[in-house]
């Protein structure tokens, strides 16, 4: 996990740090995580006045292109603590997704998606639902013209 | 509770209402393409990926929507409601210096998986607008094939609770914080 984080995290400036708040409300903030291997853990900065606490927590890094295009996204699970000189977020998992990993894991992403569609409409039993690709198209034609 | 007969699900039941926001806020709203959505895993983990979600004002809620292709955001709401959008990142939304704004929320979701864009056509057509490429879904007979499902959408709906903003995204500083009323 640690190589991930050290190759992927410098891509990005800053990452959304994501907590529970006491009535139990996600609460995310941008921070600028800097990691600290030797003690496992992603020390943040410029947190201070935002209600952080600690407990179960995630880092969500990701970048998009001016059309919304080309993203690289990738979600780090893990717990955030309070440490001498501040916060620190331990990370416990790397969850890679758009643009993190080469194309042919990209592919296996997409494979995915479909066998989790196929899955959830069998679990319900229900047949696959037909797509209306003309009223589709005519929407598509729409933001052409906007 | 049952739906009245022909009320699509996810319409709104009391006509909707109008949020009076600082014009900043709505605008960031508005224009910012993608913001942060976070929901509560199983064992209690805010985690949030990126979607681009549709203001409707008139509404005072939020129009997201997530494949069945990808159906753990649609697992954790159905669990737990409480979800927060973070806007964050201005890309390409031409305002300059703009807030960075939190909005803590209740969300609902449809049971039932809609393939038309019939009645939220707004949030597709922006959608479309604001990710040209992503029309090559379903543009020719592979693609209908293959990605089929990307189409097959759950529709989130979102209002906010409590929203929080941060003057020029600097969260060195206090947000600044507006309660909603309505709710709760």
């Amino acid at each position: 996990m640690w190589d991930e984080i050290e190759k992927y995290l410098p891509m990005f400036e800053t990452a959304v740090l994501n907590f529970a708040d006491s009535e139990g409300y996600p609460y995310s903030i941008r921070c600028r995580p800097a990691p600290d291997r030797p003690a496992g853990v992603l020390r943040l900065g410029h947190t201070q006045g935002n209600g952080l606490r600690a407990g179960p927590a995630s880092l969500l890094c990701h970048s998009h292109d001016d059309n919304t295009w080309n993203q690289k996204i990738f979600v780090l699970r893990g717990r955030l603590e309070e440490v001498e000189g501040g916060w620190a977020f331990r990370p416990e998992k790397f969850i890679p997704s758009m643009g993190i990993g080469s194309v042919l894991d990209m592919v296996h992403a997409v494979i995915g998606m479909r066998r989790s569609a196929k899955s959830y409409l069998e679990k319900r039993s229900l047949s696959r639902p037909r797509v209306p690709w003309g009223e589709i198209e005519v929407v598509k034609d729409r933001a052409s013209r906007t | 509770m049952s739906r009245p007969e022909n009320e699509p699900e996810g319409a709104v039941k009391d006509g909707g209402y109008r949020l009076m926001l600082p014009p900043e806020v709505e605008e960031v709203f508005r224009e910012f393409r993608t913001c942060e959505f976070s929901t509560m895993t199983r064992d209690g983990v805010p985690v949030a990926w990126l979607v681009s979600p549709l203001w409707r004002p008139g509404e005072g809620r939020f129009v997201l929507t997530t494949s069945i292709g990808l159906p753990r955001k649609a697992f954790n709401i159905r669990r737990d409601p409480k979800v927060s959008l973070l806007f964050s990142e201005p890309t390409a939304s031409d305002i300059e210096n703009p807030p960075a704004v939190l909005v803590q929320g209740d969300a609902e979701i449809t049971d039932q998986i809609r393939t038309s864009p019939a009645g939220f056509e707004d949030y597709w057509e922006r959608l479309f607008t604001i990710q040209p490429a992503g029309k090559m879904y379903g543009a020719n007979a592979l693609t209908r094939y293959l990605m089929d499902w990307y189409y097959m959408r759950l529709y989130i709906f979102v209002r906010p609770r409590r929203i929080l903003w941060w003057p020029e995204g600097d969260f060195g500083q206090s947000p600044n914080e507006v309660e909603v009323g309505h709710v709760g």
